[in-house]
């Protein structure tokens, strides 16, 4: 952060952005509720229908890791998107759009969605774990694989969130627009998750993960005022 | 402050049809710009074209600070603006909206300076979010958005809408007293209650082909 | 109030289209406006076209390895899928030039591109699927190549979904472009990087680690050919399809 004759540098303003994304979103409880309990729900179905009462574990080996993944990626669909669509429903998007420029807005509300989503991610993966059963054989592995799976589907949320925002039928042009960029993501990420509940760390998966974590942040910043501004 | 001038040459917006305006032209330097005419006619588009929030079909804006002339993306957000689309953070109090959009715009906010901003456009009492605001308290502090980084230029869609009488002769005061300073247009359906203009543009509907 | 001299806006139409966003209202250029070598071009392309299916079937002997005729596939699956990636590319391309110039005929180009790349993306997974359940007894298998294609045609329905759900001309020009880049960028993870991590039913393609061209002199020239011949037809058909995009104006 720089502070130079009171003007405020790219991370100051990107700072302000989530913190006042936050305010909004813990002030109003609402949306961040939902999303929790669509988890919730979630899991609670998985452990019922295929949970160690359903399957046995043999019958379940790399399914875990694959059920944890879906769910991660649709709660977070229910919640990452509200990044910019909360803008257009409160009509502010217009005086953000005129004093901040698209990088700073994207990246300021892409912090906030990550910190979102391992939130989700450090409550679901132990009730995921303690409902069936779920061995995790190495935990730093699998906190490798949860934070870059989730930046990277932060990012790519965040910026189709800003293409989103003012068109119609938001919820489900959301899913179908993110699904196929958010594939070559999920499948290194439940194959790293699969070796992590072994207790071994995968490389080439998060090798990919890294590579696609930069692809993604790099073109989402060069796009970011194509996709904010008019 | 030093001086500022906004200039205008031939605009024309048209939303896949035919066109709202064509052919709009000023010069202004200091003083009062008045764009009047019925409603619909797009004063409120031609004032956020003006303030880089929207792209003209033809034509160019140029604003000069001290002899030099601003790019777009500092007349965007160098530019005073408001009007009936502005809104703010229902969940956030008038100085945690202040506060935020000064930072995001890159400037320190300092609680003195908002308060008195806040006081400077009579809603130094208002506490509360502003969600629970009338017409009126959000129309004041779209006055103070307008002002919040002392910009050079203000652009004003409808000032006075929803304000009550005392609102109304304050937001007029002003006005008149930034009209000194530097150039600054206003969009109004009705100009009686402002000080008289320095210039007026007048957009006319188009009857049947005819101007 | 004094009326300014310079302050009247009248509403005349515009004595001319400059400065930004500037929109091409020129009528479709006609057939009879075309060089002559384009045209020749054209018409060139039915026989030639017609040449190749015959020599996939008449010239070329079935390559060893696979069952009963069915090699014979590799002259159209895989042009197909190369020209499915090529409208990608020029997609991506014409997206870019959109966001720099901000020219609509760009943008419809753009589209027409992705439509065509939807076109050519079912029909590789059409033919690639019957060569499947020949060679393997099932349409589909979920392999890493086949799945990648199939992903390519989500991708291609989300871009035009995406479209059709905004309003705005303008706004859906940029935001598709936008998509469009955005995808551009992580494509390869998508079409690359996928298959190669994982072992593939697929046989092994042109392209292969040992960067020799493993056919005979028939097949290599048909196929080769093949590819040319598919690339020209998509151009044309690329041609053809924002010819007509143009003439309806910037409606969807």
């Amino acid at each position: 952060m720089s502070v130079r004759d009171g003007r405020l540098g790219f991370v100051a303003r990107a700072l302000a952005v989530c913190g006042k994304d936050a305010a909004q979103e813990l002030r109003r409880r609402v949306a961040i509720a939902s999303v929790f309990f669509f988890a919730a729900t979630a899991i609670a179905l998985v452990s019922y229908a295929v949970g160690p009462f359903g399957l046995p574990q043999e019958a379940r080996a790399g399914l875990d890791a694959a059920l944890l993944w879906i769910l991660l990626f649709f709660s977070a669909a229910t919640g990452l998107p509200r990044a910019f669509v909360r803008e257009e429903e409160t009509g502010t998007g217009l005086a953000l759009r005129k004093l901040a420029p698209g990088v700073v807005v994207l990246a300021g509300k892409s912090l906030f969605n990550f910190v979102l989503f391992l939130a989700i991610a450090t409550l679901s993966v132990p009730a995921f774990a303690v409902l069936l059963e779920w061995h995790i054989g190495s935990l730093p592995a699998l906190a490798a694989v949860i934070f870059l799976g989730g930046w990277g589907l932060s990012i790519v949320s965040t910026f189709l969130s800003a293409l989103v925002a003012r068109a119609g039928q938001r919820n489900v042009l959301f899913v179908v627009v993110s699904f196929p960029l958010l594939v070559p993501l999920l499948l290194p990420a439940i194959a790293a998750t699969m070796e992590a509940s072994q207790g071994t760390l995968a490389v080439t998966p998060l090798r990919v993960l890294i590579a696609y974590d930069g692809a993604a942040t790099s073109a989402a910043y060069l796009l970011a005022s194509a996709a904010w501004e008019d | 402050m030093g001086s500022a001038r906004i200039e205008a040459v031939g605009l024309s917006k048209s939303f896949s049809g035919p066109p709202l305006f064509a052919d709009v032209s000023f010069v202004l330097e200091r003083g009062v710009l008045a764009v009047t005419g019925p409603n619909g006619t797009g004063k409120t588009t031609l004032l956020k074209i003006l303030a880089a929030l929207s792209r003209p079909t033809s034509g160019t804006v140029r604003v000069e600070v001290d002899g030099r002339e601003l790019s777009i993306d500092e007349r965007r957000s160098g530019v005073g603006w408001s009007g009936p689309d502005l809104f703010f953070y229902p969940e956030l109090t008038a100085l945690e909206n202040l506060a935020f959009f000064r930072r995001a715009a890159g400037f320190t906010p300092e609680s003195a300076d908002l308060e008195a901003r806040l006081e400077a456009v009579g809603l130094s009492g208002a506490r509360g979010v502003v969600e629970h605001f009338s017409t009126g308290m959000k129309q004041r502090l779209r006055i103070a958005f307008a002002l919040l980084l002392d910009p050079p230029v203000v652009l004003l869609d409808e000032p006075l809408s929803g304000l009550d009488a005392q609102g109304r002769g304050a937001v007029a005061r002003f006005v008149a007293d930034a009209g000194q300073r530097g150039p600054v247009v206003l969009a109004a359906t009705d100009l009686t209650e402002l000080p008289p203009p320095d210039q007026v543009l007048e957009i006319r509907r188009r009857v049947n082909g005819e101007p | 109030m004094r009326v300014a001299g310079t302050g009247s806006a009248s509403l005349h139409p515009p004595q001319s289209i400059a400065g930004t966003g500037s929109t091409n209202l020129h009528p479709p250029q006609s057939r009879d406006d075309e060089r002559g070598p384009m045209k020749i071009l054209k018409l060139l392309l039915l026989p030639y076209m017609a040449a190749i299916i015959a020599g996939a079937y008449l010239w070329v002997e079935p390559a060893k390895g696979f069952i009963g005729e069915s090699s014979r596939i590799v002259f159209f699956h895989v042009p197909c899928a190369w020209t499915a990636a090529l409208a990608f590319l020029v997609a991506a391309a014409y997206s870019l030039a959109y966001l720099v110039r901000r020219n609509p005929r760009h943008d419809q180009v753009a589209e027409a591109s992705v439509r065509l790349g939807l076109l050519f993306a079912i029909l590789t997974l059409i033919t690639g699927s019957l060569f499947a359940k020949i060679m393997w007894g099932s349409y589909w298998n979920w392999d890493p190549r086949e799945s990648s294609y199939l992903l390519l045609v989500f991708l291609y329905g989300a871009y035009l979904f995406l479209r059709a759900a905004i309003d705005d001309p303008e706004r859906r020009a940029r935001i598709g472009a936008a998509y469009a880049l955005f995808a551009a960028v992580l494509m390869p993870f998508l079409v690359f990087v996928a298959p190669r991590i994982t072992e593939s039913l697929h046989p092994q393609t042109v392209i292969n680690p040992q960067g020799k061209i493993l056919m005979d002199t028939p097949t290599r020239v048909t196929f080769f050919a093949g590819l040319v011949g598919f690339t020209g037809l998509f151009l044309w058909l690329l041609q053809i399809e924002s010819r007509v995009r143009t003439g309806r104006g910037l409606k969807r």
